[in-house]
């Protein structure tokens, strides 16, 4: 069994991972944001998007709306990341694999955070364009949305061996899970 | 002028802290349930087939018997737990409150705002902190939540303002679409919207009112409504101690409606005080400076036509369980704060449920620790639950139909609010109130005669209605100041009213409600027992018979004079202010808001001139048709006529009537008139009509014996104001009342044709339109009379609370006395014919055996061995100068038991009772002849005492015999039912 899940998520190893993107286009584009953006670095994907996305509960005496702030992080995040599942070795993985977190969690064990595959210019290019279209129906400006865009674009293209790529996801993952016995 | 925040929470602690005492008190009803049972089984009640009426009739009937019966062997949890209950829960919603505060700003939840990576969002919030004063107070903080919101808690004295963590991350977003949306807020100014708004929620006093009730709230779940939830369905779902009667299945299901109802009307009203607040701060927020855009894009309903009827009655009812407004009500409310005048239905109708629940539940312990004659069993306890349930409504209802109306007659003085709809929503609660605490049933899930609850409505409208005539006279003429000495004398109006109200309706109306009907022949057979003397008007007294069971229960309520006197002279005073030509209204700046529009130029109050004439043709009419009386009555007149008899009831009767046509005569004429405020018209003619009737009749009585074609009580001149009290309260309080009712009436069905209109508008569609050029065209401008100078006033007041005193002190032994049951049963039983339910044997059997075991045999028993001990007395000692010493404390224990037993079940056979009451009578006749022939023997006269101790003795043998044949004839019964 052990091996089973290490291997199937050794399957999601190549490439960037998308917090990777998200992290480099919020210190270009959404300075506000890193902060929060920073604080997800100890979470895996899925706490790190629920963060991202966190509305209040109580709502006395409050203003009464329960509207999130659109964030760039997360807009870019859900986009990057579902392509990411589309394109990558995460394809076909539905509710076997809501399964296999809800196991991980029950093994306390962090999921590995989830990686683009490298992509062809055709698809860069369709990452960009839902990148934008997610940044307009989010309500930014469209200044943003195109720089945003862009950006995801730029890191999206740049190879992944290229030396200034920033390394170390934060999360141990690798390490971690094949310390195990 | 109060918003009425604080009476809500008011209302919601009172209807927590009743409620939960109720359950309380219901917990402890398993344990004693069986007990209870068998008081009704030995009251002859039939348990398997149960009529509330025929339950209605055995327990009045045995009133006495019964009551010792339950606090016998089925008595209350003490009292202390009762009220320790709802203390207890006060106590956890004290600790709640605290820990609430406590909680929410923990550390890991929340984050001092000071330590946020954009400082200038710190800088922002805190200048805007000292822009309202509040620097220091406030603890700023922020969590983890993404919503472009903030929230205050803790207490007002000690706020906590927590950020969003959105509404922090909005403000630093900057603001590049600004240019492509114009509508859309900057983060800037949504960060300063929203705090603004929080700040206004900290000014206004919202944050402990609101975490209050979320703290009475969560400790009234858990302590009483949760566990008596749980409770309830046990019942229902594993029967309880006494399911072997069916009567116990509908109060089981009952219980568990009643409390799922109480679930979400307590929520109701919970989410009604959260969301009262809200407009208020949106409105400063706005005024101290928020752009108004932050609302905008949030107004979902963007359809500008009117949306369907059913979609619309889905959103409102959606709506009622949120704790914010809608949108696009929030967004009107900043160009146009009319709404915060209306009177809101929430409210309203919970208040209805409210008082209904108070009082039914009040007179629940009353009745539960009422015991012969203690001080909860006297009119006033009653009359107090009465009028702490009308204060409740008054604070709610009266107070916002009184802004509702001070704020119409500033800006839209044409259409000034009638109150009915107010009144209808206020009926509706009472019903249902009425509904979910059980009023008019006792062991049915309905009410046998629901219909009889529609008289609450009647009520409602009528206060509302009242309460917003005399709003509208005072703010015509009113130019004070401030408005509370204006609505001073409507409040107190409106709360006297529905405090009589409360009080006949829960201790008499709803019996109507529960198959309780008047029975002229039985009413005839309790007068004749009561009063003596020959019939001489026969057709008199079956008048009489009618007039009694109706009118007694409607002026029992001591405050029944005050009532009346309240609600004519509140409108009087107000036409006896002076008139001010000024238009500017000082008062207006009272009205928070509203000062700032105002286009009033009010008409001045209708004369009352004509009402008046009337009224004085009524009260010359009603001298002249109590002589008319006098003359009738004398030419039957005994040659001694005997005072408190028949004869002068019937009398009293003919004089009610002499007086009572008159004024409904004044009330429907003047009602007819017309014109606005024709209520208030009509009670003021129909009520001076009446108290000047009465002082002409209260002159014809005294000096009875005086003109001889007048002679009815005396025969000699003679000035004798003592012959009034006797009946005072039918000839005062009497037609008092019932002018005042017959002018609700006439009023109501006059103004209807008028009134109809409106409300078939406000049904269909909303469309306004100017309805009241007629009614102003109509009114009639006749020249201002002397008739209504200040000195009419005076005499009125002086007059009717000087009728009012008069009343209070006649009444006060009774009302303060604890009620005499045992009177009360022998009355009934004399009267009411009670019929024998046609129950099963096996049921039979057990009516008898409990009717033996808890306390008939006891009785037989307790006979034989006094008479034994008797015997074996006599016979130590047979001489006749020894019989007092031994034999005197033997026939006083056997007295007592004798009156004892009288006052016990009947029973619940007919051949054994036949039995039994030869076995009651002849021991207390036995009694009392031994008690004189002992008393003859102390005296020697030994030749009397010998017949007389002879028949004492003869009685008891007699006794001896009547109850063996109790005991067989209950061994057969018992024997006829089968092993049970």
């Amino acid at each position: 069994m052990f091996g089973f899940w290490e291997w199937s998520m050794g399957v999601a190893g190549g490439g960037i991972a998308v917090r990777d993107v998200v992290r480099a286009v919020v210190e270009t584009e959404a300075p506000e944001e890193r902060a929060i953006v920073g604080e997800t670095s100890g979470l895996e994907d899925g706490a790190a998007m629920r963060r991202l996305t966190k509305r209040s509960r109580g709502r006395t005496l409050g203003f009464g709306t329960a509207e999130a702030v659109a964030l760039v992080a997360s807009v870019v995040w859900m986009t990057v990341g579902q392509a990411a599942r589309e394109l990558g070795a995460g394809a076909g993985r539905g509710a076997d694999s809501r399964l296999r977190a809800l196991i991980r969690r029950l093994r306390r064990r962090q999921a590995e955070p989830v990686r683009i595959p490298p992509l062809s210019p055709a698809q860069v290019e369709m990452v960009r364009n839902r990148v934008y279209e997610a940044m307009k129906a989010a309500k930014f400006g469209e200044r943003r949305a195109v720089a945003v865009a862009d950006r995801v674009f730029r890191e999206l293209s740049i190879p992944p061996s290229a030396p200034h790529r920033p390394t170390g996801t934060a999360v141990a993952p690798q390490a971690g899970s094949r310390d195990e016995p | 002028m109060p918003a009425g925040t604080n009476a809500r929470f008011a209302l919601l602690l009172v209807l927590v802290l009743v409620s939960s005492a109720r359950m309380c008190l219901d917990f402890s009803f398993p344990k004693t349930a069986s007990r209870i049972t068998e008081c009704m089984l030995a009251a002859g009640a039939d348990l398997t087939h149960p009529v509330d009426s025929a339950t209605l009739i055995a327990r009045t009937t045995q009133w006495y018997a019964y009551t010792a019966c339950e606090n016998r062997y089925a008595p209350p949890p003490p009292w202390w737990l009762t009220l320790g209950w709802p203390l207890l829960i006060l106590l956890v919603a004290v600790l709640l409150f605290h820990a609430d505060r406590r909680w929410k700003s923990r550390e890991g939840r929340v984050t001092p705002l000071e330590r946020y990576a954009d400082g200038s969002a710190d800088r922002v919030v805190k200048s805007l902190l000292r822009d309202a004063g509040l620097e220091g107070k406030a603890k700023l903080v922020y969590d983890a939540s993404l919503s472009k919101s903030a929230m205050v808690f803790g207490s007002t004295r000690n706020p906590v303002l927590c950020l969003n963590r959105g509404l922090l991350v909005a403000f630093s977003q900057n603001t590049d679409r600004r240019a492509e949306d114009a509508d859309r807020p900057t983060g800037e100014e949504l960060l300063k919207g929203v705090v603004l708004h929080e700040l206004a929620h900290i000014r206004y006093g919202d944050v402990t009112a609101a975490r209050a009730t979320i703290a009475v709230w969560r400790a009234f779940l858990l302590l009483a409504l949760i566990p008596y939830l749980i409770w309830c369905v046990l019942l229902v779902l594993h029967g309880s101690a006494w399911t072997i009667w069916s009567t116990a299945g509908p109060i089981d299901n009952r219980a568990l409606i009643a409390t799922l109802a109480l679930l979400a009307l307590g929520y109701l009203a919970r989410c009604d005080i959260l969301r009262s607040r809200e407009i208020y701060a949106d409105l400063d927020a706005v005024r101290r400076g928020a752009s108004t855009t932050i609302w905008k894009p949030l107004q979902r309903d963007t359809n500008p036509g009117p949306p369907a009827p059913g979609r619309r009655l889905a959103t409102s009812f959606v709506q009622l369980w949120s704790t914010h407004p809608r949108w696009n009500l929030r967004n009107e409310a900043l160009d146009d704060n009319r709404q915060l005048f209306l009177v809101q239905a929430v409210p309203v109708f919970l208040s209805g449920v409210a008082a209904a629940l108070v009082y039914t539940n009040i007179e629940y312990f009353i009745e539960a620790y009422g015991q012969d004659g203690n001080w909860l069993t006297s009119a006033w306890a009653v009359q107090g639950a009465s009028a702490f349930a009308a204060a409740l409504v008054t604070v709610v209802v009266a107070v916002a139909l009184w802004r509702a109306a001070a704020h119409r007659a500033l800006t839209d003085p044409d259409r000034m609010p009638t109150g009915v709809r107010t009144g209808l929503w206020l009926g509706a609660g009472l019903v249902i109130g009425d509904l979910d605490s059980g009023q008019g049933t006792i062991d049915q899930l309905w009410p046998t005669r629901p219909e009889f609850l529609l008289a609450a409505v009647f009520a409602a409208v009528g206060f509302a209605w009242w309460t917003t005539q005399c709003a509208r006279l005072w703010l015509a003429r009113w130019r004070g100041r401030r408005l509370w000495p204006a609505m001073l004398p409507c409040l107190a109006g409106g709360l006297l009213l529905l405090s009589w109200w409360f009080f006949w309706w829960s201790e008499d109306g709803e019996a109507y409600a529960a198959g309780w009907y008047i029975s002229p022949g039985e009413s005839r057979a309790i007068l004749l027992y009561t009063y003596a003397g020959p019939v001489v008007h026969s057709t008199v007294l079956t008048v009489t018979t009618w007039i009694q069971p109706t009118l007694s229960p409607l002026v029992l309520p001591a405050v029944d004079l005050l009532a009346v006197a309240g609600v004519w002279l509140a409108p009087l005073l107000a036409w006896m202010l002076r008139r001010s030509h000024e238009q500017a209204r000082p008062w207006a700046y009272a009205l928070d808001g509203a000062q700032d529009a105002w286009q009033t130029e009010g008409t001045d109050l209708p004369s009352l001139r004509t009402p008046m004439i009337i009224a004085a043709g009524g009260a010359v009419s009603s001298w002249a048709a109590v002589v008319g009386v006098q003359v009738f009555m004398h030419s039957s007149q005994p040659a001694t006529p005997r005072l408190y008899g028949i004869y002068e009831l019937t009398y009293w009767t003919l004089l009610f009537l002499a007086q009572l046509l008159p004024v409904v005569v004044v009330a429907l004429l003047v009602s007819l008139q017309p014109g606005p405020y024709r209520l208030a018209r009509t009670l003021i003619a129909a009520e001076a009509a009446a108290l000047a009737g009465f002082a002409g009749l209260a002159a014809l009585v005294s000096a009875d014996g005086c003109i001889s074609p007048l002679n009815t009580l005396e025969t000699t001149c003679a000035w004798r104001p003592s012959l009034i009290p006797w009946g005072l309260h039918m000839q005062l309080d009497g037609v008092l009342v019932v002018g005042a009712v017959v002018s609700f009436l006439a009023a109501g069905l006059a103004a209807t044709p008028a009134a109809t209109p409106g409300l078939l508008r406000r049904v269909r569609g909303r469309t306004p339109r100017h309805i009241s050029q007629q009614a102003a065209i109509a009114s009639p401008r006749l020249p201002a009379a002397r008739l209504t100078g200040p000195g009419l006033a005076v005499l009125a007041l002086l007059a009717s609370l000087g009728a009012a005193a008069a009343g209070i002190v006649e009444q006060w032994p009774r009302q303060i006395s604890g009620q005499n049951i045992a009177a009360v049963q022998s009355d009934y039983r004399t009267a009411v014919t009670t019929t024998t339910q046609q129950a099963p044997p096996w049921e039979k059997a057990e009516q008898v055996r409990y009717w033996s075991e808890l306390g008939g045999s006891a009785y037989i028993t307790r006979f034989t061995a006094d008479l034994q001990e008797m015997e074996r007395r006599i016979s130590a000692d047979p001489t006749y100068p020894a019989l007092p010493a031994e034999i005197t404390s033997v026939c006083e224990d056997l007295r007592t038991m004798g009156g004892q037993a009288a006052a016990y079940f009947t029973v619940p056979d007919l051949q054994a009772q036949a039995s039994w009451a030869a076995f009651v009578g002849e021991t207390r006749a036995g009694a009392a002849t031994c008690m004189s022939g002992l008393a003859e023997i102390r005296a020697k006269q030994y030749t009397e005492a010998l017949p007389t101790m002879d028949s004492s003795f003869q009685s008891f043998s007699g006794a001896t015999e009547s109850g063996r044949a109790v005991t067989a004839r209950i061994n057969a019964v018992e024997a006829a039912g089968g092993d049970y």
